[in-house]
């Protein structure tokens, strides 16, 4: 990766992808040594990421939807 | 004062009523996003490297939202033609969004 291509990435991850990812819980954030920790609710984002990376499947669409429906 | 006045008053939160334009720089979606954008400029005014910009615009604006709201998919559809712009302070400047992409900072005159 360049130089001007890691400027980008990191202006782009502290300015917006990480402070929103600590608002929703899934990492913290410490800004002295600039790195990131799974926060209270990643278990639960993977997950739900997982569930929608089934879904994509065809074979297992179904299964996905009404798990998903189950929790409502 | 006014409750009106109290919320113009704390919508000026820097308390300047001048401003003079130092930077500005037009936003192309295809080129990258809008934070990245708004750092660069603000960086660029303060004669710093954007990854040297404190604290995180973040803190200021959530501009993923701003994005979508003028340069996503819909915001030139059927059902929008989104005109305007978005005013904020960040880094001790004032910036604007404009609908049609150009991003100006200004610092105090006064």
């Amino acid at each position: 990766m360049s130089g001007e291509q890691w400027e980008r990435v990191y202006v782009s991850l502290y300015h917006a992808h990480v402070p929103k990812l600590v608002d929703e819980g899934v990492v913290t954030f410490d800004e002295d040594s600039e790195t990131i920790q799974a926060g209270e609710n990643a278990t639960q984002m993977l997950a739900a990421l997982e569930r929608m990376g089934a879904s994509l499947d065809s074979d297992q669409e179904h299964h996905a939807r009404s798990e998903i429906d189950d929790r409502k | 004062m006014t409750e009106s006045d109290r919320r113009a008053n704390e919508g000026n939160r820097s308390g300047h009523a001048e401003w003079r334009q130092v930077e500005q720089r037009h936003h192309e979606p295809a080129e990258g996003d809008l934070a990245t954008d708004i750092v660069v400029v603000v960086a660029a005014a303060e004669g710093i490297e954007p990854s040297e910009l404190r604290p995180p615009l973040y803190e200021a604006v959530d501009a993923a939202a701003l994005e979508e709201t003028f340069f996503g998919q819909n915001a030139r559809s059927v059902s929008r033609q989104s005109a305007g712009t978005v005013d904020f302070h960040y880094a001790g400047y004032r910036v604007a969004v404009e609908s049609g992409g150009w991003i100006r900072v200004y610092e105090p005159a006064d």
